[in-house]
C-alpha cells in the first residue's frame, strides 16, 4: 500500500467549498454519492493523486482520463466520468455522517474492497496519506504466499501495534488481490532472474519493490 | 446425427446468439460436431434452457411425420401446429436455426398469421435447407434424444410402468427421464437378461445332448466345451459386463457393487437390479443414497439402450454425488454412447475438469442483460489461441479461471496467512529467547497444519 499524496489539488471549486465547511464546522451536506455537486471532481482528483490506482491494494482502477487538460479555469473536471472500476471510500465510516466529503477521509479503493471494510472498526496506522505513514517501516511482504504482513523486523513497533497492522491490513483488504498480484509480480520476477528486462508493472508497485528487495535484485 | 451451430435470434434472455459447436482448427477433428459439451455460467444465464430449447428442437425434426411433411413442401418449409402434436413446445416467440454436421440447417421462426385462429399461438414455421429422403430416413430412424432433466425423480416403485414413457410419440424416439423408476430403467437390461440366459441354456443343452452321443471323442467333448467358453467370452453376461465395465467402478466407492449372481430361481430373482454391500450382503433399493440411485437408474438406460448418434441431455449431473465421483461421471456417461453427441449443463468445477477448453460454453450476462459466451481464444478460433484449459487447471484455478470465483478462500484463511507469516518472520529475524521460539515454532507449525500450508 503506497503511501498517497493528496497534496496536489486539481479540484480547486470543491476544495474551496469544503475547506469553508470546515472553517464554519459547518455539518457537510448529506452524502448520497453520485448525487455530490462534485461527486466526479473528487473521483478524478484522487484518482490523480492515486495513480489510477486502488489506494489499499494498488490494483489499477481506470486506465485513461487522469489528464490535466480535463479540468477547466473554475476548477471543476469538465470531461465525462472515464471507464473505471472503483469506489468513493470513507477511510472512517464513522464520519460518513457529518463530514460525508471531507477530502482528508475519501479514498478511490476498488468496488469489493470498499463493501467488505464498511462495517468493521478502524486504527489510522495504516491511513497512507498521513506525513508519518511509511509501508516499509510498517508492512512486510511475503512473497511465497504474496501476502502483506506487519514488519517485525522494525523494532519500534509493539507487539500492540503488528497486532494492529496484522488487523488492518486485513480490514482494508490489502491482501484481497493475493492472487493476481501473485500472478503479475511472479512473472517478473521470474524474468528478472532469467536476465531480462521484465515488462512494466503499473500496478502493485509496493509489493513488486519489495520481492526484490527480500531477493536482492535491486 | 450431431449439432455444429446453434444460433437463437430472440428467445428468452438470448438475443442473435450464435454457438459453434465444432472443433476449432488445429484439433484432429477439426470442423466436425463436438462430441461433448458443458455449459456453464451464472443461475439465470440459461444453461437449462439452452438443455430445453436442443430437446425442443431435435425432438421436432426427428420426428418422421414433421420430416416427409417438409420433403413434401415448397421449399421444404411448413407450419407446424404446436398444439397438433408437439404440446409441449413453444416456439411462437423463437426464431433458432441448427446445423447439422451433415450440412443440414433447420431454422424455426414465429407463426404470425393474425388471421389464422385455428392455432393456440404455440405453432411455428419450420424450414429444411440440404434435406433430402436419405436424410429424412438417418434422422427418423437413428436419431433418438435422451432427456435427463436437473429434478429427476428417482422412483423406487418397481410395480409402477410408466407407459408413456417409450416412445413418448409414436413417431419420435424421445426418453426423457423426467420421471425415471427402476422399472423403466431395468427393463432395458431386464430383456437382455432373459435372452442372454435362454441362450445360455440352450448353449448348454446342446453340449449335454452332445455328451450323450456314444460316438463322442475326447477331442470332440473338449471341442464342444471350447466353443461353449468361446460364445461366453464373446457374449458376455450383461449384467456381469454392466457391472464389471461401468456401475462397479463408480459403485465400489460406495462399498457397493451390482449382484451378478442371479439366482433365476423366482421371478422376483431378475425383476430388478440387486445390488450388495462388496462384502456380499444385499441392499433394498430403497435403502440406497440417492446419489447412488441416481447413478444406477441413469446408467442402466445408456447400458441397455447403447444409443448410437444420440443427442444426450444432462442437466445438472453432479447432483447428489460427491466430488471424487462428480470428477468420473461425464467419463462415465460418455463411455456409454461413444458415438453420441452429450451436452451437459453444471454448476460444478470438477465437472467442468472433464471436459476440453472448445468444449465449454460458459454464458455471461453483457451490460443489457442479454447472453453471449465468453471465449477462451485469442483471435482466431485455433487450439494454440486458447488460454483456459480446465484439464490442466488446478480445483482452485477452474473455480477461480473458468468460474471466475475471485478469491480462493474463505477471507478468515487470509487473516491467518498474515498470522503465519507474522510468525515465520519473528522466528527468522527477530531473537527470541530458545522458551520463546519453541513457543513460537509451535504455534507456527499448528496454525501451518491448519492452513494446510506446506513448510518449505
Amino acid at each position: 500500500m503506497k503511501k498517497i499524496d493528496k497534496s496536489v489539488i486539481l479540484s480547486t471549486a470543491y476544495k474551496e467549498w469544503e475547506e469553508n465547511l470546515e472553517a464554519h464546522q459547518h455539518p457537510h451536506p448529506a452524502y448520497n454519492s453520485s448525487k455530490g455537486m462534485f461527486y466526479h471532481d473528487i473521483i478524478m482528483n484522487l484518482y490523480h493523486c492515486q495513480n489510477g490506482l486502488c489506494a489499499y491494494t494498488e490494483k489499477s482502477l481506470i486506465l485513461t482520463g487522469l489528464e490535466n487538460h480535463c479540468w477547466n479555469q473554475e476548477g471543476r473536471y469538465s470531461a465525462d466520468l472515464p471507464s473505471h472500476f472503483g469506489e468513493l471510500e470513507h477511510f472512517d465510516e464513522s464520519l460518513k455522517s457529518n463530514k460525508g466529503w471531507l477530502w482528508d477521509n475519501l479514498f478511490m479503493v476498488d468496488g469489493k474492497i470498499n463493501r467488505k471494510k464498511s462495517s468493521k472498526g478502524i486504527d489510522n496506522i495504516l491511513k497512507p496519506d498521513l506525513p508519518e505513514y511509511d509501508p516499509f517501516l510498517l508492512l512486510s511482504y511475503d512473497g511465497k504466499k504474496h501476502i502483506f504482513f506487519a514488519n517485525t523486523q522494525n523494532t519500534d513497533l509493539t507487539e500492540e501495534d503488528i497486532k494492529s497492522i496484522n488487523d488492518m491490513i486485513d480490514i482494508l483488504g490489502i491482501n484481497y488481490v493475493k492472487d493476481w498480484r501473485r500472478k503479475e509480480i511472479t512473472s517478473r520476477i521470474k524474468a528478472l532472474e532469467f536476465g531480462l528486462e521484465p515488462v512494466p508493472l503499473t500496478e502493485y508497485p509496493t509489493a513488486f519493490e519489495m520481492t526484490k528487495r527480500n531477493l536482492g535484485l535491486v | 446425427m450431431k449439432l455444429t451451430e446453434l444460433h437463437i435470434k430472440d428467445y428468452n434472455q438470448f438475443e442473435d446468439f450464435k454457438l459453434d459447436l465444432t472443433y476449432p482448427k488445429g484439433h484432429p477433428k477439426a470442423g466436425q460436431a463436438l462430441d461433448k459439451v458443458c455449459f456453464i455460467g451464472q443461475s439465470g444465464t440459461g444453461k437449462t434452457s439452452l438443455i430445453e430449447l436442443l430437446r425442443k428442437t431435435m425432438f421436432t425434426i426427428s420426428s418422421e411425420r414433421v420430416l416427409n411433411a417438409l420433403l413434401d413442401k415448397k421449399n421444404n418449409e411448413c407450419t407446424v401446429l404446436g398444439n397438433e402434436q408437439l404440446n409441449d413446445i413453444e416456439f411462437s416467440r423463437n426464431g433458432i436455426s441448427i446445423k447439422l454436421d451433415q450440412e443440414i440447417n433447420f431454422t424455426f421462426d414465429r407463426y404470425d398469421d393474425k388471421n389464422d385462429f385455428s392455432n393456440n399461438g404455440e405453432s411455428f414455421v419450420l424450414k429444411a435447407i440440404g434435406l433430402n429422403k436419405d436424410i429424412v430416413n438417418l434422422l427418423s430412424n437413428k436419431s433418438k434424444i435422451f432427456y435427463y432433466p436437473y429434478d429427476i425423480s428417482y422412483s423406487s416403485n418397481i410395480q409402477l410402468v410408466n407407459n408413456d414413457f417409450i416412445p413418448l410419440l409414436l413417431d419420435t424416439t424421445l426418453y426423457d427421464f423426467s420421471k425415471l423408476s427402476l422399472q423403466n430403467s431395468w427393463s432395458f437390461i431386464n430383456e437382455k437378461i432373459i435372452k442372454d440366459r435362454e441362450l445360455e441354456i440352450k448353449k448348454s443343452l446342446e453340449i449335454s445332448k452332445a455328451l450323450q452321443n456314444p460316438k463322442l471323442t475326447n477331442e470332440d467333448i473338449l471341442k464342444a466345451r471350447e466353443e461353449f467358453f468361446n460364445w461366453r467370452k464373446n457374449s458376455p453376461n450383461p449384467i456381469v459386463d454392466l457391472a464389471e465395465k461401468f456401475l462397479d467402478r463408480i459403485l465400489n466407492r460406495f462399498n457397493l457393487k451390482v449382484k451378478t449372481e442371479l439366482d433365476f430361481e423366482r421371478k422376483e430373482d431378475i425383476e430388478t437390479i440387486k445390488i450388495q454391500t462388496r462384502q456380499g450382503e444385499d441392499i433394498p433399493f430403497d435403502a440406497l443414497s440417492t446419489g447412488t440411485k441416481q447413478v444406477i437408474l441413469t446408467a442402466l438406460p445408456l447400458y441397455g439402450l447403447k444409443p448410437e448418434k444420440a443427442i444426450i441431455l444432462f442437466d445438472e449431473p453432479e447432483r447428489s454425488l460427491y466430488p471424487d465421483i462428480q470428477k468420473e461421471i461425464v467419463d462415465f456417461y460418455t463411455s456409454m454412447a461413444k458415438d453420441s453427441q452429450f451436452f451437459f449443463a453444471t454448476h460444478s468445477p470438477l465437472i467442468a475438469s472433464s471436459f476440453e477448453p472448445w468444449e465449454i460454453v460458459e454464458l455471461k450476462f453483457n451490460e443489457k442483460g442479454k447472453v453471449y459466451q465468453e471465449k477462451y481464444y485469442e483471435g482466431e478460433n485455433h487450439v494454440d489461441n486458447y488460454t483456459i484449459n480446465p484439464q490442466y487447471l488446478t480445483w482452485t484455478g477452474i473455480l477461480q479461471k473458468v468460474f471466475d470465483l475471485e478469491q480462493e478462500s474463505n477471507p478468515l484463511r487470509d487473516r491467518q496467512l498474515i498470522e503465519l507469516a507474522t510468525l515465520e518472520s519473528k522466528l527468522k529475524h527477530n531473537s527470541l529467547s530458545l522458551e520463546k521460539k519453541k513457543e513460537t515454532f509451535e504455534k507456527y507449525q499448528k496454525l501451518a497444519t491448519l492452513l494446510n500450508w506446506e513448510l518449505k
